[in-house]
């Protein structure tokens, strides 16, 4: 697998280049989660679970969609089949990338993964158009972009509220794999719904009004889709 | 005679005072129904002695205990992390730019259940005893943060304690215990202490007028030892026939380069007449050289610290700190208990000073009586209790000198001589000779230092246990060498997940440490 390598798009060096589109998503074969915006719990939960976990060089919550139970594996986007009916902008956007001043969405820089299988100067869809301005696509692309911006900045104060009021907790999930014995699954964090049961009436209204329920109980109904990854991963043979 | 403890007095507004107080207000104020109200009292005369900057693991379960948030703490008291003291120089004077050194590490030997000591002992190989029971000798070799960014609040991938700034700790205790633990601050300078006809303290004249009476009182005051020793007349017990130091001249050094890299670990040095402390705080260092008077002058002293500084202490000056080493007859006496310097000194080699602060602090709110009621038990368990405690203190600073093959000056020579060792410690060094050091030679569980600590200073001091009569009682030496692989495969593991020690400390400080 190469590695990813996004670069600021450039309208002379990338000016033939097109994209072949994938709606089998193979480039994320080998991730076992992705990110997850909090506005796209709703449609992830009837699918893969939603959980909460750090990020490596913070230490800070973010919020992903699992799509393996095992590193470097993805049972939801596997062997050239997508098993779910809702696709993360953030595996949608690809190859694209927003690079640059996330503050000013104004400033956002378009940037491409130039070592994606995806880019050729043959086939699929133009980035730039014959007059050297950017395609149809690759301007809905740079929406869809400013807008995952904007909703990633509205997930972050999302968790930072969980956090602020111990909303948060480790989500011990033991995965029952038959013959191999039990698994246990670490680092993994889950909303606690007896804290929740228990906030204040006046943290119960910030909630409703910042519609954050609905995120929530996503999240929650979602941790049933343990049992589907399991079901995948027992149908599943590597490639 | 049979009233209500329910207000506590506590003199003193250093470390040990704000620790004593923000223990009890924690314990006292969640056990109980009575609401006890505690007050310290601090001097705006007298400055904190302010150099104890060591601690060790328990700190992290007593900051959890009364509430503290670990990232402030560490954000606050410019705090590192320490995971082991690195003795240097110890068994030799350095000989041709060759220096001895061994750790005495907080992660205890990591194989549960399976005692590698005899198959080291039996087997030596290169490997120091340290390096071979441990994966956290490599992981402090090479600076490595015994937490990763990831690891919440108070735990870690490995051990550890804190060095922190003792003054700023102080200031943060204070703000921590009147914000959150309701904990009365008042500024005074003890006058005079007023006593019952029964010897008990009845209440305390300020020098401003002001009076303060209290059930209980607890004297933080440091080294005056205002209430128990200067009103209360309770005797002081010297130890200077058995820890021959007495004295410490103590430095700051700013760090020449910011991004220096700090060691997750105290460094103590061994000197011709003592031994010095070199801790890298996160703006600091604090160095300090601890002497003894008889075998060297103050002048010599600071010119030893200022050559082990080196180039940086031109323009630094240093402070010396007269200590007497030993503990009071008794650390309750009616109505008062002593905590801190005011307790009792011995030199800061093993970070103890923190550490009998902490065990005493809440050794006395377990024992505190609710009413006077039942105090005449409390007293002497208190004290049987605490002076074991400082005794056990005391064998173990003690063996680091005694296994010492310096000769470079008399002191070295002075603390091998068997008639400065307790009876206790030469009698178990005696059996350690042809016996394995066992859980059973720690019988109490209030000393503070046990077997894996023991173990750690005896051989990283190439102490000699000779089992060559007894071998064949350890026949697993496969199971040995597969424990040792283990190990060495867990340093390989931690060296790839775990990032520099001042990395994470500069991390901790602009994202914080989860408390999940």
């Amino acid at each position: 697998m190469t590695t990813i390598n996004m670069i600021p798009l450039d309208s002379v060096k990338h000016k033939n280049l097109r994209i072949n589109v994938d709606r089998n998503y193979s480039h994320v074969s080998n991730q076992n989660m992705t990110p997850l915006l909090a506005s796209e719990f709703i449609p992830a939960s009837t699918n893969f679970p939603i959980v909460f976990v750090k990020q490596q060089e913070t230490g800070k919550f973010k919020s992903v969609g699992l799509l393996g139970l095992d590193a470097g594996e993805n049972l939801v986007f596997a062997n050239n089949k997508v098993h779910s009916n809702y696709i993360p902008v953030n595996i949608r956007r690809y190859p694209f990338a927003a690079g640059g001043k996330v503050v000013d969405e104004s400033e956002m820089i378009l940037c491409i993964d130039e070592n994606s299988a995806l880019l050729n100067e043959k086939e699929g869809v133009q980035i730039f158009d014959e007059t050297g301005k950017p395609s149809g696509a690759t301007e809905q692309v740079t929406k869809l972009l400013t807008d995952i911006l904007a909703k990633d900045a509205a997930t972050d104060i999302f968790i930072a509220f969980l956090v602020e009021h111990d909303l948060l907790q480790p989500a011990e999930v033991t995965l029952k794999l038959g013959e191999e014995g039990d698994k246990q699954l670490n680092g993994l964090y889950k909303v606690d719904e007896e804290a929740l049961n228990e906030l204040s009436d006046d943290l119960v209204l910030t909630l409703y009004k910042r519609k954050y329920f609905a995120a929530i109980y996503a999240h929650l109904a979602s941790l049933g889709q343990f049992n589907r990854l399991l079901q995948l991963k027992s149908n599943f043979s590597p490639e | 005679m049979n009233s209500l403890i329910k207000n506590i007095a506590i003199v003193g507004g250093g470390t040990a005072g704000w620790l004593t107080a923000c223990i009890l207000a924690k314990q006292l104020n969640n056990v109980n129904d009575v609401t006890t109200t505690i007050t310290l009292i601090e001097s705006p005369d007298i400055p904190p002695v302010g150099v104890g900057e060591g601690t060790v693991p328990t700190m992290r379960q007593t900051l959890r205990m009364i509430g503290v948030n670990e990232t402030e703490f560490i954000q606050e008291c410019d705090v590192t992390f320490k995971q082991s003291i690195k003795f240097v120089d110890w068994l030799h004077a350095p000989q041709a730019g060759h220096h001895h050194s061994y750790h005495h590490l907080f992660n205890y030997p990591h194989t549960p259940g399976f005692d590698l000591t005899p198959y080291w002992l039996l087997n030596k190989g290169n490997d120091n005893f340290a390096s071979h029971v441990s994966f956290q000798e490599k992981i402090c070799d090479l600076h490595l943060s015994p937490k990763r960014i990831t690891d919440k609040e108070f735990s870690g991938t490995l051990e550890y304690a804190y060095h922190l700034d003792a003054g700023k700790f102080s200031k943060f205790l204070a703000k921590h215990g009147c914000q959150n633990l309701g904990i009365n601050h008042r500024m005074l300078t003890v006058a005079d202490v007023v006593l019952f006809p029964d010897g008990s303290i009845e209440k305390l004249h300020a020098t401003d007028g002001q009076t303060v009476s209290a059930d209980f009182f607890v004297d933080c005051s440091g080294f005056s030892s205002r209430l128990m020793g200067q009103a209360l007349k309770v005797g002081f017990v010297s130890k200077a026939n058995q820890l021959l130091v007495d004295n410490a001249i103590a430095m700051q050094v700013p760090y020449a380069d910011e991004d220096k890299e700090i060691p997750p670990y105290t460094i103590s040095t061994a000197h011709e007449a003592g031994w010095s402390w070199d801790i890298g705080l996160s703006k600091r260092r604090g160095v300090g050289y601890v002497y003894s008077s008889n075998h060297t002058s103050h002048e010599r002293a600071e010119e030893i610290l200022r050559r082990y500084v080196g180039d940086e202490s031109v323009d630094l000056s240093a402070r010396r700190i007269p200590m007497e080493v030993g503990y009071r007859e008794k650390f309750w006496h009616k109505n008062c208990v002593a905590i801190g310097l005011s307790a009792g000194f011995v030199e800061p080699l093993e970070a103890t000073a923190l550490l009998i602060i902490e065990a005493t602090a809440k050794l006395l709110a377990e024992k505190l009586p609710t009413t006077t009621h039942g105090m005449v038990y409390a007293e002497r368990s208190f004290n049987d209790i605490s002076r074991t405690a400082w005794d056990k203190v005391i064998d173990f600073i003690k063996l680091h000198y005694f296994l010492s093959k310096r000769k470079d000056n008399d002191f070295w020579l002075d603390n091998v001589d068997p008639s400065t060792a307790s009876d206790s410690l030469l009698e178990k060094l005696d059996y350690w000779r042809f016996n394995l050091p066992t859980q059973s030679d720690f019988s109490s569980k209030y000393e503070v230092f046990q077997l894996e600590n023991y173990q750690y200073v005896l051989y990283g001091m190439d102490f000699m246990t000779d089992l060559s009569q007894i071998s064949e009682r350890y026949p697993h030496i496969e199971q040995a060498n597969k424990e040792v692989k283990r190990i060495q495969q867990h340093a390989l593991q931690a060296q790839k997940s775990l990032q520099s020690h001042r990395d994470i400390i500069n991390k901790i400080k602009q994202y914080g440490i989860s408390k999940i």
